[in-house]
Protein backbone atom coordinates (compact mmCIF):
# COMPACT_ATOMS: atom_id res chain seq x y z
CA UNK A 1 0.00 0.00 0.00
CA UNK A 2 3.18 2.60 0.92
CA UNK A 3 4.05 2.45 -2.57
CA UNK A 4 0.69 3.46 -3.96
CA UNK A 5 0.73 5.82 -1.29
CA UNK A 6 4.15 7.59 -2.43
CA UNK A 7 2.90 7.69 -6.42
CA UNK A 8 -0.04 10.18 -4.70
CA UNK A 9 2.82 12.50 -2.64
CA UNK A 10 4.87 12.56 -5.38
CA UNK A 11 1.81 13.66 -7.69
CA UNK A 12 1.26 17.85 -8.59
CA UNK A 13 -1.86 17.55 -7.06
CA UNK A 14 -0.86 16.87 -3.70
CA UNK A 15 2.10 19.09 -3.92
CA UNK A 16 0.15 22.35 -5.09
CA UNK A 17 -2.13 21.10 -2.28
CA UNK A 18 0.49 21.13 0.49
CA UNK A 19 1.82 24.84 -0.71
CA UNK A 20 -1.26 26.04 -0.51
CA UNK A 21 -2.50 24.22 2.44
CA UNK A 22 0.47 25.31 4.21
CA UNK A 23 0.50 29.20 2.92
CA UNK A 24 -3.21 29.40 3.98
CA UNK A 25 -2.90 27.42 6.99
CA UNK A 26 -0.09 29.63 8.91
CA UNK A 27 -2.19 32.73 7.54
CA UNK A 28 -5.18 31.52 9.96
CA UNK A 29 -2.60 30.63 12.70
CA UNK A 30 -0.81 34.43 12.39
CA UNK A 31 -4.25 35.44 12.42
CA UNK A 32 -5.70 33.69 15.38
CA UNK A 33 -2.67 34.67 17.58
CA UNK A 34 -3.05 38.13 16.46
CA UNK A 35 0.78 37.88 15.28
CA UNK A 36 1.49 40.56 12.85
CA UNK A 37 5.33 41.59 12.68
CA UNK A 38 5.59 37.82 11.43
CA UNK A 39 5.29 37.00 7.54
CA UNK A 40 2.95 33.68 7.30
CA UNK A 41 5.75 32.55 4.46
CA UNK A 42 8.30 31.29 7.82
CA UNK A 43 5.89 28.89 9.11
CA UNK A 44 4.72 27.52 5.43
CA UNK A 45 8.32 26.75 4.89
CA UNK A 46 8.63 25.02 8.28
CA UNK A 47 4.87 23.08 7.70
CA UNK A 48 6.51 22.34 3.98
CA UNK A 49 10.20 20.96 4.87
CA UNK A 50 8.00 18.89 7.80
CA UNK A 51 6.00 16.88 5.63
CA UNK A 52 8.41 16.94 2.59
CA UNK A 53 10.81 15.23 5.80
CA UNK A 54 7.87 12.90 7.02
CA UNK A 55 6.91 11.36 3.57
CA UNK A 56 10.20 11.19 2.14
CA UNK A 57 9.64 13.52 -1.19
CA UNK A 58 13.40 14.42 -2.82
CA UNK A 59 12.92 18.39 -2.86
CA UNK A 60 13.56 18.45 -6.22
CA UNK A 61 10.26 16.07 -6.99
CA UNK A 62 8.67 18.69 -4.98
CA UNK A 63 9.89 21.75 -7.03
CA UNK A 64 9.04 20.30 -10.19
CA UNK A 65 5.56 19.53 -9.06
CA UNK A 66 5.71 23.26 -7.89
CA UNK A 67 5.84 25.18 -11.10
CA UNK A 68 2.40 25.80 -10.97
CA UNK A 69 3.09 28.46 -8.26
CA UNK A 70 6.73 29.25 -8.73
CA UNK A 71 5.49 30.79 -12.59
CA UNK A 72 3.36 33.51 -11.25
CA UNK A 73 6.92 34.76 -9.48
CA UNK A 74 7.42 36.78 -12.68
CA UNK A 75 4.21 38.36 -13.47
CA UNK A 76 4.17 39.28 -10.00
CA UNK A 77 7.39 41.53 -10.34
CA UNK A 78 5.60 42.87 -13.29
CA UNK A 79 2.70 43.96 -11.47
CA UNK A 80 4.66 46.13 -9.06
CA UNK A 81 4.90 48.60 -12.30
CA UNK A 82 1.12 49.20 -11.13
CA UNK A 83 2.16 50.36 -7.71
CA UNK A 84 4.67 52.21 -8.39
CA UNK A 85 2.52 53.97 -10.87
CA UNK A 86 -0.37 54.25 -7.99
CA UNK A 87 2.45 56.06 -6.12
CA UNK A 88 3.78 58.64 -8.18
CA UNK A 89 0.75 61.49 -8.09
CA UNK A 90 2.28 61.67 -4.33
CA UNK A 91 5.91 62.32 -4.46
CA UNK A 92 5.16 65.64 -6.82
CA UNK A 93 7.93 68.09 -6.62
CA UNK A 94 9.84 65.60 -4.17
CA UNK A 95 11.34 63.31 -7.01
CA UNK A 96 15.44 64.33 -7.01
CA UNK A 97 15.61 63.66 -3.28
CA UNK A 98 13.62 60.61 -3.17
CA UNK A 99 15.51 58.72 -5.69
CA UNK A 100 18.81 60.41 -4.35
CA UNK A 101 18.04 59.05 -0.81
CA UNK A 102 16.77 55.86 -2.19
CA UNK A 103 20.02 55.65 -4.55
CA UNK A 104 22.70 56.07 -1.55
CA UNK A 105 20.26 53.36 0.25
CA UNK A 106 20.95 50.80 -1.86
CA UNK A 107 24.89 51.58 -2.66
CA UNK A 108 25.25 51.62 1.28
CA UNK A 109 23.21 47.87 1.32
CA UNK A 110 25.58 46.75 -1.32
CA UNK A 111 28.90 48.21 -0.07
CA UNK A 112 28.09 47.18 3.31
CA UNK A 113 27.49 43.25 2.41
CA UNK A 114 30.46 43.28 0.68
CA UNK A 115 32.60 44.84 3.27
CA UNK A 116 31.19 42.31 5.76
CA UNK A 117 32.00 39.14 3.41
CA UNK A 118 35.44 40.34 3.10
CA UNK A 119 35.94 40.40 6.75
CA UNK A 120 34.55 36.79 7.13
CA UNK A 121 35.74 34.57 4.11
CA UNK A 122 32.92 32.93 2.89
CA UNK A 123 31.11 31.41 -0.43
CA UNK A 124 31.08 33.51 -3.07
CA UNK A 125 27.61 32.04 -3.91
CA UNK A 126 26.35 33.25 -0.12
CA UNK A 127 27.47 36.93 -1.20
CA UNK A 128 25.45 36.67 -4.48
CA UNK A 129 22.35 35.59 -2.48
CA UNK A 130 22.84 38.43 0.39
CA UNK A 131 23.09 41.38 -1.64
CA UNK A 132 19.75 41.80 -2.87
CA UNK A 133 18.57 41.44 0.74
CA UNK A 134 16.56 45.00 0.97
CA UNK A 135 14.73 43.98 -2.27
CA UNK A 136 11.57 42.86 -2.69
CA UNK A 137 11.39 38.99 -2.88
CA UNK A 138 10.35 38.22 -6.40
CA UNK A 139 13.03 40.84 -7.89
CA UNK A 140 15.49 40.06 -5.27
CA UNK A 141 15.18 36.25 -6.28
CA UNK A 142 15.84 36.90 -10.14
CA UNK A 143 18.65 38.86 -9.53
CA UNK A 144 20.14 36.20 -7.15
CA UNK A 145 20.18 33.77 -9.74
CA UNK A 146 21.20 35.66 -12.36
CA UNK A 147 24.30 36.15 -10.42
CA UNK A 148 24.64 32.68 -9.15
CA UNK A 149 22.88 32.97 -5.75
CA UNK A 150 21.21 30.18 -3.85
CA UNK A 151 17.53 30.99 -4.18
CA UNK A 152 16.55 29.61 -0.77
CA UNK A 153 18.99 31.67 0.86
CA UNK A 154 17.83 35.03 -0.92
CA UNK A 155 14.18 34.43 0.09
CA UNK A 156 14.47 33.62 4.18
CA UNK A 157 17.42 36.25 4.16
CA UNK A 158 14.85 38.78 2.84
CA UNK A 159 11.90 37.26 4.85
CA UNK A 160 14.11 38.12 7.91
CA UNK A 161 15.55 41.35 6.85
CA UNK A 162 11.93 42.45 6.25
CA UNK A 163 11.22 41.46 9.78
CA UNK A 164 14.07 43.02 11.34
CA UNK A 165 13.32 46.31 9.65
CA UNK A 166 10.00 46.11 10.87
CA UNK A 167 10.67 45.72 14.33
CA UNK A 168 13.43 47.94 15.01
CA UNK A 169 12.72 50.58 12.10
CA UNK A 170 10.35 52.75 13.94
CA UNK A 171 12.26 52.86 17.02
CA UNK A 172 15.42 53.36 15.51
CA UNK A 173 14.03 56.67 13.29
CA UNK A 174 12.62 58.42 16.28
CA UNK A 175 16.19 58.05 17.94
CA UNK A 176 18.23 59.17 15.74
CA UNK A 177 15.75 61.97 15.05
CA UNK A 178 14.23 61.21 11.79
CA UNK A 179 10.67 62.82 11.60
CA UNK A 180 10.07 63.95 7.85
CA UNK A 181 7.13 61.06 7.54
CA UNK A 182 8.04 60.80 3.86
CA UNK A 183 11.87 60.33 4.75
CA UNK A 184 10.62 57.76 7.58
CA UNK A 185 8.08 56.06 5.01
CA UNK A 186 11.02 55.82 2.16
CA UNK A 187 13.49 54.26 5.09
CA UNK A 188 11.34 51.32 5.93
CA UNK A 189 10.11 50.30 2.27
CA UNK A 190 13.88 50.82 1.45
CA UNK A 191 15.54 48.14 4.12
CA UNK A 192 12.66 46.48 4.98
CA UNK A 193 10.32 46.05 1.63
CA UNK A 194 6.87 45.10 1.79
CA UNK A 195 6.98 44.18 5.34
CA UNK A 196 8.54 47.31 6.33
CA UNK A 197 6.50 49.09 4.32
CA UNK A 198 3.55 47.48 6.56
CA UNK A 199 4.65 48.74 9.45
CA UNK A 200 5.33 51.94 7.92
CA UNK A 201 0.95 52.10 6.48
CA UNK A 202 0.34 51.75 10.51
CA UNK A 203 2.97 55.28 10.83
CA UNK A 204 0.23 56.84 8.30
CA UNK A 205 -1.02 57.10 5.10
CA UNK A 206 2.12 58.82 3.64
CA UNK A 207 4.50 57.11 5.59
CA UNK A 208 3.07 53.86 3.99
CA UNK A 209 2.33 55.26 0.01
CA UNK A 210 6.53 55.88 0.81
CA UNK A 211 7.02 52.89 1.65
CA UNK A 212 5.62 51.09 -1.22
CA UNK A 213 7.25 53.52 -3.75
CA UNK A 214 10.39 52.42 -2.18
CA UNK A 215 9.89 49.02 -2.72
CA UNK A 216 9.78 49.42 -6.19
CA UNK A 217 12.51 52.14 -6.62
CA UNK A 218 14.92 49.75 -4.35
CA UNK A 219 14.18 46.54 -6.87
CA UNK A 220 14.69 48.48 -9.68
CA UNK A 221 18.13 50.51 -8.69
CA UNK A 222 19.78 47.67 -6.85
CA UNK A 223 19.54 45.57 -10.17
CA UNK A 224 21.00 48.21 -12.25
CA UNK A 225 23.84 49.26 -9.79
CA UNK A 226 24.33 45.16 -9.72
CA UNK A 227 24.49 44.68 -13.12
CA UNK A 228 26.76 47.92 -13.72
CA UNK A 229 29.19 47.24 -11.05
CA UNK A 230 29.09 43.62 -11.27
CA UNK A 231 32.80 42.77 -11.37
CA UNK A 232 33.85 45.63 -8.91
CA UNK A 233 31.38 44.15 -6.05
CA UNK A 234 33.08 40.74 -6.31
CA UNK B 1 -14.17 39.88 -20.91
CA UNK B 2 -13.17 38.30 -17.83
CA UNK B 3 -10.88 41.41 -16.06
CA UNK B 4 -8.69 39.22 -14.01
CA UNK B 5 -7.78 37.24 -17.25
CA UNK B 6 -7.34 40.60 -18.97
CA UNK B 7 -5.41 41.69 -16.54
CA UNK B 8 -3.35 38.51 -16.56
CA UNK B 9 -3.05 38.38 -20.50
CA UNK B 10 -1.36 41.80 -19.85
CA UNK B 11 0.95 41.10 -17.41
CA UNK B 12 2.48 38.33 -19.78
CA UNK B 13 2.45 40.18 -22.71
CA UNK B 14 5.37 43.09 -20.53
CA UNK B 15 6.58 40.02 -18.94
CA UNK B 16 6.81 38.47 -22.59
CA UNK B 17 8.48 41.54 -23.77
CA UNK B 18 10.96 42.08 -20.77
CA UNK B 19 12.21 38.59 -21.49
CA UNK B 20 12.84 38.65 -25.16
CA UNK B 21 15.01 42.48 -24.60
CA UNK B 22 16.73 40.49 -21.44
CA UNK B 23 17.86 37.20 -24.04
CA UNK B 24 18.59 39.85 -27.42
CA UNK B 25 19.54 43.35 -25.82
CA UNK B 26 20.49 43.60 -22.06
CA UNK B 27 21.28 40.22 -20.61
CA UNK B 28 21.80 42.47 -17.30
CA UNK B 29 18.52 43.15 -15.92
CA UNK B 30 16.23 40.33 -15.59
CA UNK B 31 13.81 40.52 -17.31
CA UNK B 32 10.77 40.18 -15.06
CA UNK B 33 12.30 43.69 -14.06
CA UNK B 34 12.15 45.15 -17.37
CA UNK B 35 8.89 43.84 -17.83
CA UNK B 36 7.81 46.56 -14.79
CA UNK B 37 9.42 49.40 -16.28
CA UNK B 38 7.87 48.63 -19.37
CA UNK B 39 4.46 48.09 -17.34
CA UNK B 40 4.87 51.61 -15.70
CA UNK B 41 5.94 53.50 -18.47
CA UNK B 42 2.58 52.33 -20.45
CA UNK B 43 0.76 53.16 -17.00
CA UNK B 44 2.15 56.49 -17.18
CA UNK B 45 1.67 57.41 -20.90
CA UNK B 46 -2.27 55.51 -20.61
CA UNK B 47 -1.22 53.19 -23.06
CA UNK B 48 -2.55 50.59 -21.17
CA UNK B 49 -5.86 51.45 -18.69
CA UNK B 50 -5.02 51.21 -14.75
CA UNK B 51 -9.18 49.78 -14.55
CA UNK B 52 -7.90 46.56 -16.72
CA UNK B 53 -4.91 45.63 -13.93
CA UNK B 54 -6.71 46.82 -10.55
CA UNK B 55 -8.01 43.37 -10.07
CA UNK B 56 -5.23 41.04 -11.11
CA UNK B 57 -2.54 43.15 -9.23
CA UNK B 58 -4.73 43.27 -6.12
CA UNK B 59 -4.48 39.34 -6.04
CA UNK B 60 -1.11 39.13 -7.35
CA UNK B 61 0.48 41.88 -4.87
CA UNK B 62 -1.77 40.59 -1.66
CA UNK B 63 -0.69 36.52 -1.92
CA UNK B 64 2.96 37.62 -3.27
CA UNK B 65 4.47 35.54 -0.63
CA UNK B 66 3.43 31.88 -1.55
CA UNK B 67 4.91 32.25 -5.44
CA UNK B 68 8.56 31.85 -3.53
CA UNK B 69 7.22 29.11 -1.00
CA UNK B 70 8.77 26.50 -3.62
CA UNK B 71 12.30 28.36 -3.75
CA UNK B 72 12.42 28.86 -0.18
CA UNK B 73 11.86 25.09 0.91
CA UNK B 74 15.28 24.76 -1.16
CA UNK B 75 16.55 25.81 2.47
CA UNK B 76 16.25 21.88 3.26
CA UNK B 77 18.84 21.04 0.53
CA UNK B 78 21.42 24.47 1.27
CA UNK B 79 21.68 24.41 4.64
CA UNK B 80 24.71 22.85 4.92
CA UNK B 81 26.17 25.20 2.54
CA UNK B 82 24.50 28.17 4.88
CA UNK B 83 25.24 27.06 8.51
CA UNK B 84 29.00 26.78 8.50
CA UNK B 85 28.45 30.54 7.56
CA UNK B 86 25.84 31.53 9.83
CA UNK B 87 27.51 33.82 11.96
CA UNK B 88 28.65 36.37 9.28
CA UNK B 89 25.21 35.79 7.55
CA UNK B 90 23.39 37.14 10.75
CA UNK B 91 25.92 40.07 11.17
CA UNK B 92 25.53 41.63 7.81
CA UNK B 93 21.63 40.85 7.95
CA UNK B 94 22.36 43.34 11.35
CA UNK B 95 24.30 45.57 10.41
CA UNK B 96 23.09 46.79 6.60
CA UNK B 97 19.43 47.08 7.35
CA UNK B 98 20.47 49.14 10.11
CA UNK B 99 22.53 51.36 7.48
CA UNK B 100 20.30 51.35 5.02
CA UNK B 101 17.55 52.45 6.93
CA UNK B 102 19.29 55.34 8.39
CA UNK B 103 21.40 56.72 5.21
CA UNK B 104 17.95 56.74 3.26
CA UNK B 105 16.01 58.32 6.32
CA UNK B 106 19.00 60.76 6.88
CA UNK B 107 19.77 61.28 3.10
CA UNK B 108 15.95 61.98 2.50
CA UNK B 109 15.09 64.40 5.73
CA UNK B 110 18.67 66.38 5.23
CA UNK B 111 18.16 67.18 1.55
CA UNK B 112 14.38 68.30 2.55
CA UNK B 113 15.83 70.70 5.27
CA UNK B 114 14.08 74.13 5.56
CA UNK B 115 10.50 72.49 4.31
CA UNK B 116 7.66 71.96 7.14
Amino acid sequence: MSGDMSVFFESELFIITLNIGAYVFSGLIMKALNIRFMNALLPAIAIVVAVLILLDIDYSTYEQNSRFISFFLGPSVVALGYILHKQVDSIKGNVLPILISVTVGAVVNLLFVNLIFMLFDTDKSIIYSIQPKSVTTPIALSISEQNGGIASLTVIIVVFTGILGSIIGAPLLKLCKITNPISKGLALGASAHAIGTARAAELGAKEGAMGGLAIGLMGVITALILSAFKDLLL
Amino acid sequence: MNNILLGFIILLLFLTGGTLLNYFFIPIIPGSVIGMILLFIALQLKIVKEEHLKGVVEFMIGNMSIFFLPAAAGIMVSMPLISADIGAISVTVLVTTVATLLSVGFVHQWLNRGKK
